[in-house]
């Protein structure tokens, strides 16, 4: 028998923490965070005007795309699905924050990591639908790279988590489990062998999965004019630009739940332990942001064999590790 | 200049009906007949390059229309003209587009704005004249007034998309975030490779040439020259002023010649500059955008330094300069560019060694050197397909005489060696600013006695950063000039583009179009009336509305 309190749990839990309006809010402080580094990294000042030291400038960012922009609409444009799907892909990374231990409403089951993935790909099939519900040629040509993207980077994505949490929840009650694997680990040589080679996999895979320099090639600004993101205007836009960066934290916080052990060496319920977990975040953060400005775009074909090379190889090279160990 | 003659009688014989030596050239007469085998003995016999075709409405000369063929014999360190005289009533001459790429462009202009019929030409579409322009009206030609605008016909709607099922068009332009000036690039895009592009340019309309012709004075035009373009503005003032002095026979006094030279230096090196930066821009590399603007913005300090003004400098005047620079202001100089060296080799190194960058360099946008040849790309462009052309060495002009430097040539054709051959100009730039400090005479800076006589031609080129940059005048009566033609690099380099661009990847195909470093105003300067068209069909503003509204 479920009981009201755990229903508003629930719901406070995926609308309010860790889902929902975490996310976002975590989402927009990490743009601010990327914006500013790369500026400082680029001899600009970077955001500044809006709230101390600019912090509040991606808020007001996205609130005057709501607010103040019109959203511009023409033939062949399928507004409401557009908006329909990405919903979907905000909402179902806030339900699956609900999988780690963050939340207060825990979820977790025996083999929960195949949920939390089919989760994790709504955005990217958001971002897709973005492309087609466009009749625009930069569009299309947008998509159907990051498409070609995601067909080599998705797998890296699976195969490290599955490779990671099966070392990590091997003799939990509960195998094959994010919430085990983040808060009872069970690790040997063998198993960090693992998720060191997962977390090179996965972070990479991130980086192409978020678009992030060099890998920003759906969007690539001076080819396709912002691609994927070239018609949307507005709302809209606000829309996609809080998925984008929600995205981004949202991966980068279960790559500091999982694979760096969260709070480690101090323990979930250590009031310190939040603040380790921001450190390891804006660590992993400022690593990308540090490759993201010190790169060029590269070519779709590179991007695949580099994908190929360092990322599918490494994450297949853990899970066999994984299944023998 | 006697041994050229001497080999222009040699290789043409009997075609040649008379010639005139004019400083920086010789000019032939032909017949209109024996044009097509003149310049075939031109191309073929002297390995001449083609520069520019000047149309001239010459009614109130001879009373003939002019058209004149000019081409570059870098070997023998002149220009040749080949001038052909059309009857007035109905000029029509044979096209050499067949056997010069590059004429192209400069055939259809001369046929657009003073209506000399071109026969033969393979691709006869309009060029410059927006569609719906009334037939007949020639706006180059004397009798058609500088105010006059004529009424358009309604260019109509008959729009037909140009797409077959695997191409997918891409429209880069008229405003794209690759183009920072209106432009339009259609790429016809097959999966991930380029396989046609089309062109339509022509859309910024300034008329500066017949305003140049109609209503200023001689020196009020160098100003208006330097408006041509926003980053290189000082090589068209240069070379309109030394076309005049070419046509005057004006001696311009050394210390003004060296001011020059100073000046249009730094003007290449922080457009060098600029370019980097817009490259890098354009791999997505912004941070190496936003470190060579950083580098920049000294060399910016150092024109101001020198002319008073970041940029447009305004100190020319046909005969001299206005404006002297003064001893402090060359220490501080040297100190300067001391430094912008330092950071310059630092961020080049930091460059080149991203291998993302120079992936995506290396082996686009080729531009095999016949072709190079034979559409007569200027500058780095050149450079970059083992071209040995600069203007500095070919026609020595200003004080590049007294200074020693090194042309870098690269002949592996693709995007990396033009990046290259700027990099290394911009040292050689540096080293030639530093050595004409050091010689820097004294003296006047303007020539005492400026004395324009009529209907006389002079013809100048200047190796402005993106390559030969040349006008031709006729001087005219009451101080004013009776045909200036400008012809800026890119006008040259663009249709090069069609080369480069065949079968590259999407992704390289706006590096290869920055890699020319198009210079889109200068190009476009000579368009009256504006209308937004496509080149294959014709959107008027109502369609656009009604087809982009819901």
């Amino acid at each position: 028998m479920v009981s009201l309190y755990e229903i508003l749990l629930a719901v406070v839990s995926v609308l309010i923490y860790p889902g929902l309006i975490f996310l976002i809010v975590v989402g927009l402080l990490t743009q601010w965070f990327m914006r500013k580094l790369v500026g400082r990294l680029q001899n600009r000042i970077g955001p500044k005007y809006v709230g101390p030291i600019g912090l509040a400038q991606p808020f007001a960012d996205v609130l005057k795309l709501m607010f103040v922009k019109e959203e511009l609409s023409f033939r062949g444009r399928l507004d409401k699905f557009l908006a329909i799907f990405m919903a979907l892909g905000l909402g179902a990374l806030a339900t699956a924050m609900l999988f780690t231990p963050l939340s207060p409403y825990v979820v977790k089951a025996p083999y929960d990591v195949i949920i939390f993935i089919y989760l994790m790909l709504w955005t990217t099939a958001a971002f897709s639908f973005i492309g087609l519900s466009l009749s625009n040629p930069f569009t299309i040509v947008g998509s159907s790279r990051l498409l070609t993207q995601i067909l080599f980077a998705e797998p890296v994505i699976v195969t490290s988590i599955i490779a990671t949490t099966l070392v990590l929840s091997r003799n939990s009650e509960t195998p094959l489990s994010i919430y085990s694997s983040i808060i009872n680990p069970k690790l040997d040589v063998l198993g960090l062998v693992v998720i060191v080679l997962s977390l090179i996999a996965f972070f990479l895979a991130v980086m192409v999965k978020t678009m992030i320099k060099p890998f920003d090639i759906p969007e690539a600004e001076t080819e396709l004019a912002g691609g994927l993101l070239a018609e949307l205007s507005g709302p809209t836009l606000a829309l996609a630009i809080m998925l984008h960066y929600s995205e981004i934290a949202f991966l980068t916080l279960i790559a500091t739940l999982l694979f760096l052990g969260g709070p480690y060496p101090l323990s979930y319920g250590d009031y310190l332990g939040p603040l380790v977990i921001a450190v390891k975040y804006l660590i992993l953060l400022f690593i990308i942001t540090l490759i993201r400005a010190s790169a060029g775009r590269i070519r779709i074909e590179q991007a695949s064999s580099m994908i190929i090379k360092y990322m599918l190889t490494v994450s297949v090279v853990a899970l066999i590790i994984a299944s023998l160990a | 200049m006697v041994d050229v003659v001497k080999t222009l009688y040699e290789v043409l014989g009997g075609k040649i009906l008379r010639h005139e030596v004019i400083r920086d050239g010789v000019v032939i007469d032909v017949r209109p007949e024996d044009l097509v085998s003149v310049v075939k003995g031109i191309t073929e016999g002297l390995g001449g390059i083609y520069t520019v075709v000047v149309g001239v409405d010459g009614r109130g000369i001879d009373n003939t229309y002019h058209s004149i063929y000019v081409f570059s014999l870098d070997e023998l360190k002149t220009y040749v003209l080949i001038r052909v005289r059309l009857s007035p009533e109905d000029p029509k001459v044979e096209s050499i587009t067949p056997i010069v790429k590059g004429a192209n462009w400069g055939e259809r202009e001369v046929r657009d704005l003073l209506g000399i019929e071109v026969l033969g030409h393979p691709d006869p579409r309009t060029l410059i004249l927006p569609d719906g322009w009334p037939s007949n009206t020639y706006p180059l030609r004397k009798d058609f007034s500088y105010c006059e605008r004529p009424r358009l016909d309604n260019p109509g709607s008959n729009y037909v998309p140009q797409r077959s099922e695997e191409v997918v068009a891409l429209p880069y332009g008229p405003y794209h975030p690759l183009l920072h000036e209106p432009e339009y690039f259609e790429l016809h895009v097959k999966g991930e490779t380029v396989v046609d592009v089309e062109y339509r340019g022509f859309h910024v309309h300034r008329g500066i040439e017949k305003l140049g012709e109609s209503r200023l004075t001689y020196n009020q035009v160098p100003f208006v020259a330097e408006r041509i373009c926003g980053i290189c503005g000082f090589v068209h003032n240069v070379c309109y002023c030394q076309a005049v002095e070419n046509a005057a026979g004006i001696e311009v006094p050394e210390r003004a010649l060296y001011i020059r030279s100073l000046v249009l230096e730094v003007e290449r090196i922080h457009s060098h500059l600029l370019w980097l930066g817009v490259a890098c821009h354009v791999l997505g590399f912004d941070t190496g955008f936003m470190h060579a603007w950083r580098i920049r913005e000294p060399v910016m300090y150092l024109a101001e330094l020198l002319t008073g003004s970041r940029k447009t400098y305004g100190i020319n005047l046909v005969g001299g300069v206005r404006r002297d620079v003064n001893r402090d202001s060359i220490e501080k100089v040297v100190k300067i560019l001391k430094k912008v060296k330092e950071e310059y080799d630092h961020f080049v190194k930091s460059l080149t060694s991203v291998k993302e960058v120079v992936k995506r360099l290396e082996g686009s946008g080729i531009l095999p050197k016949s072709e190079a040849i034979s559409y007569g790309v200027v500058g780095p462009t050149a450079r970059g397909s083992g071209l040995k052309r600069d203007v500095r060495v070919d026609h020595p002009y200003a004080a590049y005489k007294e200074a020693s430097f090194r042309v870098p040539v690269y002949s592996e054709c693709d995007n990396m060696s033009r990046l290259l051959v700027r990099v290394d100009e911009v040292y050689e730039s540096i080293s030639i600013i530093d050595q004409l400090i050091d010689k820097l005479p004294s003296g006047p800076i303007m020539a005492e006695d400026v004395e324009v006589p009529e209907f006389r031609e002079g013809f100048s080129g200047v190796e402005a950063p993106r390559g030969e940059d040349v006008h031709y005048v006729i001087t005219g009566r009451f101080s004013k000039v009776y045909r200036w033609k400008v012809r800026a690099p890119s006008y040259n380099n663009i249709p090069a583009l069609k080369v480069m661009l065949h079968e590259c990847p999407l992704s390289d195909a706006p590096l290869t179009i920055a890699s020319i470093d198009p210079c889109f105003s200068c190009t476009d300067r000579l368009v009256v009336v504006d209308v937004l068209t496509g080149r294959k069909f014709r959107v008027d503003l109502r369609t656009l509305a009604r087809r982009g509204k819901l």
